[in-house]
């Protein structure tokens, strides 16, 4: 490590106050690191584009660890988003074989800082200890181990305390995109698909998110139909949503929230109706071989008409428009 | 004690003991001295597979109403929302489960409890009533996951 190195830590919403043992305990261990300046902040999802944390991390001119509950992806991009810029640092947190710099390589990158930007995700460290001695090993000299001796207790010696500070932000949930600029290739759909108005699109015809605050609580849509997979939310349950490219190239799990949401048969029965008559083989293209709507399904039994397709995506924003 | 009822996912059997009520998003209810401790039902523990992770978005002593989104949980067959089974206020998440998600599937029903609420039991299902719930859900809950999983796989 040549130069002073800062490390945010971000709080996981929930995250109790006083601090938690891991919390504290990892504070301590980095800020007892010589040539780390540590501080904690709310999560970073959540903070404000212009409050103290992120106007505390634009004014940093030198490398920078960010340890997030989040994606690597998520934390760098969101970053990016909010001024704080830099090239990708290889961390464990990344997928196997994922390259930083292809990663974060994009067209409309031109200025930005040859600092490092290094993310690690929170979520994947029981303890402490591990995770500080993997910080110390990637910053360290370009990924080469440093001895355990590094790890040295906090306040080993009396002249150096723990001098980590906590950034005073208030922070509540907060709910938006994340552009992905490496992947975006500017076809605009996110543009053209948003109610809300949260994209915009500037001068050179490239889109951004301008009013992020005007997003819908909870709604991926935009996600969902952006081609090229490079919108992000951190927050959503989804990984390959929320910033895991490794899910996003596996089949897509389950999404049960339709049935954890816990409506009654008949409430779900109704939704499916409504939003089969409100999108006639428009979200799904039938399969090719699927009888004339005229014609009665040959195989089913049901009471009811069977309805097309469902395509639960669309039904999930289906239901979003319900709670209006 | 009263044999608990039991539930044919298919061939899988699911477990609901009587000991307690239950919520029609698939939670169970152990009203307390300390409140109401809540924990997902053997039915949707089924359904989520091995849990790996779950987190909260809405801070202990928060008001919350039935259907709030609490938090996520992700596990190897499913991810879902996790949503408020009543009105009231959350007072604790379980921190055992959160340090490890698996005592979701190890312990379902007793240390894999999920938070704790300051509410009153309104709306919650005796177990018979339950199980009448998942019975007359299943055949549109498969047909969900169903259609789910065919238009979910990238092949």
């Amino acid at each position: 490590m040549t130069a002073e190195v800062h490390v945010l830590i971000s709080r996981p919403r929930g995250e109790p106050q006083p601090l938690s043992t891991f919390y504290r305990d990892l504070a301590n261990g980095l800020a007892a690191v010589p040539g780390l300046k540590v501080a904690l902040a709310p999560h970073l999802y959540d903070l404000a584009p212009q409050g103290p944390t992120f106007q505390y991390l634009r004014s940093i001119p030198t490398d920078l660890v960010v340890l997030a509950a989040l994606y690597p992806r998520a934390s760098f991009w969101l970053l990016d988003a909010h001024g704080v810029r830099g090239r990708m640092g290889l961390t464990s947190s990344l997928a196997d074989g994922e390259s930083p710099d292809a990663l974060s390589s994009s067209h409309r990158r031109d200025g930005v800082p040859q600092r490092t930007l290094w993310c690690f995700d929170l979520r994947r460290y029981q303890d402490p200890e591990p995770l500080v001695r993997e910080i110390l090993a990637t910053i360290g000299t370009g990924g080469a181990h440093v001895p355990a001796t590094s790890m040295a207790p906090a306040g080993a010696g009396p002249q150096s305390p723990p001098a980590w500070h906590e950034i005073a932000e208030p922070a509540t949930p907060r709910w938006y995109p994340v552009l992905d600029f490496h992947e975006c290739n500017d076809c605009l759909e996110c543009l053209n698909f948003c109610l809300f108005g949260v994209y915009s699109v500037d001068s050179a015809g490239r889109p951004w998110v301008e009013q992020p605050d005007a997003c819908r609580p909870g709604c991926p849509a935009c996600a969902r139909i952006c081609p090229a997979g490079a919108i992000l939310f951190p927050q959503h349950s989804d990984p390959a949503i929320a910033g895991d490219r490794f899910a996003a190239r596996k089949s897509l799990r389950l999404d049960l929230s339709q049935v954890l949401r816990g409506f009654r048969p008949a409430d779900l029965a109704a939704l499916e109706r409504a939003r089969a008559l409100a999108q006639p083989g428009q979200a799904t293209s039938p399969p090719a071989d699927r009888p004339p709507a005229s014609e009665p399904a040959p195989q089913s039994q049901a009471p009811d008409p069977s309805p097309p397709a469902l395509d639960l995506d669309t039904l999930v924003d289906h239901l979003d428009k319900l709670d209006d | 004690m009263s044999k608990p009822l039991v539930f044919w996912m298919g061939k899988a059997l699911v477990v609901l003991p009587v000991d307690r009520l239950y919520a029609p998003n698939h939670m169970w209810a152990l009203a307390e001295p300390g409140g109401v401790r809540f924990g997902l039902s053997a039915y949707a523990v089924r359904l989520l597979g091995e849990v790996h992770r779950l987190g909260w978005s809405i801070e202990p002593g928060t008001t919350v109403a039935a259907g709030d989104t609490l938090g996520y949980i992700e596990a190897s067959k499913a991810t879902s929302d996790l949503f408020c089974p009543v009105a009231g206020t959350i007072t604790e998440y379980n921190p055992a489960v959160l340090d490890r998600p698996s005592l979701v599937n190890s312990s379902l029903y007793d240390a894999g409890w999920l938070f704790r609420m300051s509410a009153e039991p309104t709306g919650l299902l005796v177990p018979e009533d339950y199980l009448a719930h998942l019975q007359a859900g299943w055949p549109l809950v498969q047909r969900l996951l169903k259609q789910q999983m065919e238009q979910g796989d990238p092949t």
